[in-house]
């Protein structure tokens, strides 16, 4: 009897797994065949010399090349100080709205959400184009207000001084949107007696911040850092748009340097090549992160 | 028994005999389906791209209603690299109407079709032979040569009338050729006069019509963009340094604007069709065609040949729009490209009809001028002033990406000219091994 209804329960088990894989299947395969092989077939094409439909085994001859090559330096430098600069002002702009936001009227809320949200969902060409002429050198609104005040107009895109931080004030205000309605959801689980009883204890609106929001913020927060942080060493469209990788490469990214030699120049291994690389950086950056912010939190 | 085998053979041998034309006839009308990827090389009809490629399939297939063209636009931003994924993929189309220097460089890699065989004897003298060799790839013909026309200058005349300055333009001289001091003190008055308008744009900073500035480069001081025999490139000597230190002593003074390194040519060549700036420093009868839609304020325009040292002739930039054919391993489909590109240049109505939609002038030295307008007749009269033609060397792709940079390097002050032309000369040298 104990034998037949264990039978009977593992037949249902395994009828509900056969289930739940044929429902995963589909999203499965479409995973496996646009995702997994592509970033496998990317790691052995590193190996070779690919050249339009002329394929030759080089070994590691593409990584050394690229160790050698004083632009995959230059490329490498241009990524990280765009995702230094842009994770912390993402995480605290963001933080600063939602945490003034959250607590208004719904309808406050949702207009600040949406307006905040909308470059995240806009085409990233316009917003590019547009910002292209916000900076441009002599038609620009920005240089036309520069000039107002009586300083000199600025090539914002033109000089390598200010290329890198354009890009950046770009890629910013295309960034805060989603960490914008993820932290005010996050705040509004919060509970309020956590905070009414350290308002009660006499903590100061920063203690409040610090000893109760912040921890109880820190899943969050640490979805937005790995996710910005990949998405900045991932950009690539803006610099496209906005300067082709210059002026003299100083704005010239990992993702730019892989679009250069693949589509312009035809090197595909030595693309792959840098692929892998970035790959294995934002990987080890990640597993950092996840150390580092952690938490056993659970909403 | 004997008849009958006798008759059999016979019998045979007459449905074999029918049977050849038959299989011919039936692999003749059976359809084959190609594609054709375009620049814009013609103009465009109603504002819509693409309308004036159909028309001619359109016309094409009342010859041929077996072969159905699938014309596809692409942009010359992004349309080279679009070209290489297909071709890395296996996917490339059969027909290209692009340039030498792409094209050679896909012969290269031994993915185009040897087109020799259109060639006749009577062909072969009729093309210039620059133009053809331009066009051949280890001796093979390799993109069929289809219209030419020289990079030149623009000048605004309707500008330079209104403010008085029209003695400042060579327009009255034979070939209007003129002196770099010249050019210098017309961007100076121009100026002056206009302060609301960039005498020209400066641009570097794509590869975008980087072929303007490198001619601009050697013409207006000397030197050469290679050696004599085209084995290792020489724009470090003499007088491309001294240009550059030129410009930079132009924005430095005013009469060259700054931001250079954030413009393309197609900002350069918008400023001029929207009156925003005086000279535009590449221009072509082809251009003038294709952008002809950009222009926004009425005025009028004249080509000017580069300005030089006194006593030099000038060196112009040709433009050579050439038809490839890719092998894709179909001999049905390349077939049928061969019709396409024989009936879009050679046939007798629609030949002349798409020369002309291009603004270019025949590669061929029989066919007559379709224009009548006096800049094109004297952009064609031009041609005795056509350079070597050096974009079917190795590696000329890989080149054009270090030319823009230490162009940028050297108008940012980042690099001295002489030290940015040795580097850029250093990386091109390279691309040629």
């Amino acid at each position: 009897m104990k034998h037949a209804l264990r039978a009977v329960r593992q037949q249902s088990h395994i009828k509900e797994w056969t289930a739940a894989y044929l429902f995963l299947l589909p999203a499965l395969v479409l995973f496996c065949l646009f995702v997994v092989y592509p970033m496998f077939r990317g790691v052995y094409l590193s190996f070779f010399q690919m050249q339009g439909r002329n394929t030759t085994w080089v070994g590691g001859a593409n990584y050394v090349q690229l160790w050698n090559d004083p632009v995959f330096w230059k490329s490498l430098v241009n990524t990280l100080l765009l995702v230094v600069g842009n994770v912390p002002i993402v995480v605290l702009f963001s933080l600063f709205v939602s945490y003034t936001i959250y607590r208004k009227p719904p309808a406050i809320r949702s207009f600040y959400r949406g307006v905040f949200y909308l470059p995240a969902v806009a085409s990233t060409v316009s917003i590019t184009v547009v910002w292209s002429w916000i900076y441009h050198p002599r038609y620009g609104i920005l240089n036309y207000i520069l000039q107002l005040f009586g300083a000199q107009p600025v090539a914002w895109l033109g000089d390598p001084k200010w290329a890198l931080l354009a890009v950046l004030a770009v890629m910013t205000t295309v960034s805060v949107g989603q960490p914008i309605v993820l932290y005010v959801a996050s705040l509004g689980n919060i509970p309020e007696s956590y905070i009414e009883a350290a308002e009660i204890d006499g903590a100061n609106t920063w203690q409040r911040f610090r000893k109760i929001v912040w921890p109880l913020l820190m899943p969050t927060t640490l979805y937005i850092v790995i996710i910005t942080t990949i998405n900045s060493f991932q950009v690539f469209a803006i610099i496209q748009l906005l300067t082709s990788g210059g002026p003299a490469y100083s704005t010239t990214t990992f993702m730019y340097q892989i679009y250069e030699r693949a589509f312009q120049l035809g090197n595909f291994g030595q693309s792959s090549a840098l692929g892998v690389i970035l790959a294995v950086i934002v990987i080890a950056i990640s597993i950092i992160q996840y150390r580092l912010l952690d938490t056993d939190i659970e909403y | 028994m004997k008849k009958s085998f006798t008759a059999g053979r016979m019998a045979l041998a007459l449905v074999l005999i029918l049977a050849a034309p038959v299989a011919k006839l039936a692999a003749q009308s059976k359809p084959v389906e190609i594609t054709w990827w375009n620049y814009p090389n013609f103009a465009t009809v109603d504002g819509e791209l693409g309308k004036y490629e159909k028309q001619m399939i359109q016309a094409f297939n009342q010859k041929y209603p077996n072969i159905k063209v699938n014309v596809e636009m692409i942009s010359f931003n992004g349309g080279p690299e679009k070209v290489n994924v297909a071709i890395a993929s296996n996917s490339a189309p059969d027909i290209i109407f692009d340039y030498p220097g792409r094209i050679t460089d896909y012969a290269r890699q031994g993915i185009m079709v040897d087109l020799s065989g259109m060639f006749s004897k009577k062909d072969m003298k009729d093309i210039n032979p620059t133009i053809l060799d331009a066009c051949k790839y280890n001796g093979r013909i390799y993109q069929y040569p289809f219209n030419v026309a020289n990079f030149m200058m623009a000048v605004n005349k309707t500008m330079f009338e209104q403010a008085g300055l029209s003695k400042y333009l060579p327009l009255g001289r034979k070939d209007r050729l003129w002196t770099t001091d010249e050019f210098t003190a017309a961007l100076k008055a121009i100026a002056k006069a206009r302060p609301d308008v960039a005498p020209f744009v400066f641009y570097c900073k794509t590869n975008q019509g980087d072929q303007g500035t490198r001619t601009m480069a050697i013409n207006l001081f000397g030197g050469d963009v290679m050696n004599a025999d085209m084995s290792a490139y020489t724009m470090n000597k003499g007088g491309p340094v001294k240009f550059l230190d030129w410009v930079r002593g132009g924005v430095k003074e005013g009469w060259i604007p700054k931001g250079g390194e954030a413009m393309t040519s197609g900002d350069a060549i918008d400023s001029f069709l929207q009156g925003k700036a005086a000279f535009t420093i590449l221009y072509s009868n082809v251009l003038r065609n294709t952008n002809a839609g950009k222009k926004t304020v009425p005025f009028d325009e004249a080509f000017l040949p580069w300005p030089t040292p006194k006593g030099a002739k000038p060196r112009l930039d040709t433009y050579i729009g050439t038809v490839g054919i890719f092998d894709n391993g179909d001999k049905a489909k390349v077939d049928a490209a061969k019709k396409f590109v024989d009936f879009m240049i050679n046939d007798p109505v629609w030949g002349p009809k798409n020369l002309a939609a291009t603004g270019g002038f025949s590669a061929r030295a029989s066919a007559a001028s379709p224009y009548s307008d006096p800049e094109a007749q004297f952009a064609g009269s031009m041609v005795k002033y056509t350079h070597r033609y050096y974009n079917t060397v190795k590696g000329f792709v890989a080149m054009r990406t270090y030319w823009f940079p230490n162009l940028q390097a050297a108008m940012l002050g980042l690099k001295t000219p002489q030290a940015a032309l040795d580097e850029f000369v250093a990386s091109a040298n390279t691309t040629l091994k």
